[in-house]
């Protein structure tokens, strides 16, 4: 299921806000398929620890 | 999508079994009006359909419950036809279907995917619609009770409820859960921990136990409160009969009431102020004060030096003095002796602070004395004890004018409200934010009551944690993506909220009288109303109504799953001119909207419909006992308008609802057919 476009704008600022910008399509991805159901705890394992990677090339 | 009910059926429950079809007219701005008198089980025929929607079992209580009092059988069945369109697809149908068995008290859902095919064990919703189809999103659009009351209501968070159900918000509240799990679970993997680590580790340890205590005593007062507020609202209606049948003790309830409230905002302006106060000393005792003033006193008179220790510290360290000399071995350990007799520039920030705070909170504590805060809340105290005893005394008279039938009803109400106001104190505790995480982080984990204050304290323990473990990384990346989950949490709910208030806007300036100067200011937990950014209040009934409508339907168009408004007793509370209101403008808010309502609802609300709406379905239902032969008799004579089963009839001829007034006869009669 697609998130509500005022959702995506949200993480969008989130993350820029916190200084990660390139992280907010992979959060997107994240919310989206976490509130679809669609992630077993595995998938958020590896999803997160691609966001973590991501937030620290950042840094 | 269009989501609309085509119909249900209903055998062997708690309300006449019948076979109801809204397929008559176009189901696109479409208006259903059914009629039933009190008692035929209209807020059973609402359970069902929120049942039916969500595929939520009920408790083997209610399951019992939903039997019909003359069904000799121990089954009984709820059929729900859905119809699913888009703009341009062909429509679908969709057939929930509820098998009650009484003897083991269950029921057993079946789903019927479309008419081609046949029932398939279970709930099956489409996948479009399985978001939206659980308990907290269905009560977006099916109004019972005091569904209108509590969306406006400042003490209650039910609009910011609907929101975060309908786009998902709720659910991403608990990604930081599963953001939390992963990180508790890669911890535990990771290498050999030191004995200071082990005790932290044991101490967080119990702090977790304390929190899922909590967490637990606090879903359970949330459940507690739900069903007993459900109940008084079950009980209200009963309640208010008896209270506006003494028409003398009514005004004087009202009038006390409203003073109580009164006197209760005022103690609790005066205790909040209070509270503050009593954080400050000197406030208390004018002993504290004239001591830190004393001290005060000899802080200023005591010379600070213009220089600290850490110029003398670094003046040792260079190879020459500032006159020029040359600074040695045993120079260097004479300046750094006697540089000890000075204060750090640490010191110095901490003693101009002390000056600085006494002065502060001397000025601040003569403010409050000034105001007379102890005066003031004794005068609160004692106006509410007063207020709140002329209420007690009304409310037993009230009761010695009771019958006896009508006493058991008022001390039931009495006791459901002082359970509702003691769970809600209780819910308040436990999610009180009232002592800092480093306070009660230093005593004892059980004296902590308070779910949010333990959430405080863990992050503070599990951050300490982090810093003498391998986990340092880790923590602050998991809390940085955690806070911004939470931030987006917020701006969404600010986004959202912001346009749904312009939308709801525009539809109420299309149902308020025009000119009316109403509407949402903001949406903030509740809906927040008033006019040009002054708030109010209170709204008329009629203008609480379309508020509340505007805003559910709004919500649902935003969602792009445009669900039907269903709607028990949906103009009890409106003046005829505010039903009209309402009528005109029903079909332009929402394309589907079936209201269940009682006779004397009618008046102006049918007028309004029959002039505004194409799609207009009328349905009278009511039980064929011995009072309502007349109405048997007025039956229409095509029998393709009524039919009658062994413990109903279900009419959809126009003039008999006009004319159906409902006699009032009690439930359980003997049945004449």
């Amino acid at each position: 299921m697609e998130i509500d476009p005022l959702i995506k704008k949200a993480i969008q600022e989130s993350c820029v806000e916190a200084g990660i910008s390139n992280c907010s399509l992979p959060i997107t991805k994240l919310i989206e398929r976490f509130v679809s159901n669609e992630l077993q705890p595995a998938q958020i394992n590896s999803s997160l620890q691609a966001i973590y990677q991501l937030m620290k090339d950042s840094e | 999508m269009f989501v609309s009910i085509s119909g249900w059926e209903t055998k062997g429950l708690r309300c006449p079994d019948m076979n109801v079809s809204f397929e008559k007219t176009a189901l696109k701005n479409q208006i259903n009006l059914v009629l039933m008198p009190n008692g035929t089980g209209k807020s059973t025929i609402i359970e069902l359909i929120s049942t039916a929607l969500t595929g939520n079992t009920l408790n083997s209580e209610n399951i019992s419950s939903f039997k019909g009092n003359d069904n000799l059988e121990d089954v009984g069945h709820f059929i729900l036809h859905l119809k699913l369109s888009q703009e341009k697809d062909r429509v679908k149908s969709i057939t929930f279907q509820l098998n009650f068995d009484f003897i083991s008290n269950e029921i057993n859902f079946f789903t019927k995917q479309d008419d081609t095919v046949g029932l398939e064990q279970g709930w099956h919703a489409p996948v479009a619609l399985q978001p939206f189809l659980n308990n907290k999103c269905v009560e977006v659009f099916v109004f019972k009770g005091d569904k209108v009351a509590h969306l406006l209501n400042k003490e209650r968070n039910d609009a910011e409820l609907a929101i975060k159900a309908f786009f998902g918000i709720s659910k991403i509240e608990d990604l930081n859960s599963s953001i939390e799990d992963d990180f508790q679970s890669r911890k535990k993997t990771g290498p050999q921990t030191s004995q200071a680590e082990t005790q932290r580790k044991n101490v967080l340890f119990r702090w977790y136990e304390r929190l899922k205590e909590l967490e637990e005593q606090k879903l359970n007062v949330e459940k507690y409160l739900e069903t007993i507020e459900k109940e008084h609202e079950q009980k209200k209606q009963r309640y208010e009969a008896i209270i506006s049948g003494q028409k003398s003790n009514q005004v004087k309830l009202t009038e006390l009431t409203s003073k109580k409230n009164k006197a209760i905002s005022e103690m609790s302006s005066a205790s909040i102020k209070m509270m503050s106060a009593i954080r400050n000393p000197m406030f208390i005792s004018d002993k504290i004060q004239n001591k830190l003033l004393n001290l005060k006193q000899n802080l200023d008179k005591m010379k600070l030096p213009g220089t600290s220790i850490e110029f003398f510290h670094e003046l040792a360290k260079q190879p020459k003095c500032i006159c020029d000399r040359d600074i040695d071995k045993n120079a260097e350990k004479s300046i750094l002796l006697n540089a000890s007799t000075y204060l750090s520039d640490d010191h110095i920030l901490i003693v101009n602070g002390i000056k600085k705070d006494i002065q502060t909170y001397i000025d601040k504590s003569n403010d409050q004395k000034d105001e007379n805060l102890l005066d003031a809340l004794k005068n609160a105290s004692e106006n509410f004890i007063q207020t709140n005893q002329l209420l007690m005394r009304h409310l037993n008279k009230i009761k010695d004018d009771a019958t006896q039938d009508e006493k058991v009803v008022l001390d039931d109400w009495e006791m459901l409200t002082a359970n509702i106001a003691k769970a809600r104190q209780d819910l308040d505790g436990l999610l009180a934010d009232d002592i800092s995480e480093r306070t009660a982080s230093s005593g004892p984990e059980s004296a902590c009551n308070s779910v949010i204050v333990a959430k405080k304290v863990i992050r503070l323990r599990e951050e300490e944690l982090a810093e003498i473990s391998n986990n340092k990384e880790d923590f602050y990346l998991k809390e940085k993506l955690k806070n911004i989950i939470d931030n987006t949490i917020t701006k969404s709910l600010d986004f959202i909220s912001d346009e749904l208030k312009n939308k709801s806007n525009e539809k109420l300036k299309k149902i308020l009288v025009r000119g009316t100067r109403l509407e949402i200011l903001s949406i903030n937990k509740s809906l927040q109303i008033g006019y040009e950014g002054i708030s109010q209040k209170d709204a008329s009934g009629g203008q609480s109504v379309s508020i509340a409508y505007s805003f559910a339907t709004s919500i649902l168009e935003r969602s792009g799953i445009q669900f039907p408004l269903i709607v028990d007793h949906p103009v009890t509370a409106l003046q005829t001119s505010a039903r009209r209101g309402l009528g005109d403008n029903l079909a332009k808010i929402c394309h589907q909207f079936i209201g269940f309502v009682i006779d004397t609802e009618k008046e102006g609300f049918l007028p309004a419909l029959r002039e505004s709406s194409k799609n207009l379905n009328l349905i009278t239902i009511f039980r064929p006992i011995e009072g309502n032969i007349p109405y048997l008799q007025k039956l229409p004579k095509d029998s393709k308008l009524s039919v009658k089963t062994s413990n109903g009839v279900i009419c959809s001829d126009y003039q008999f609802f006009e004319d159906f007034t409902d006699l009032n006869l009690a439930e359980g009669e003997k049945s004449v057919l």
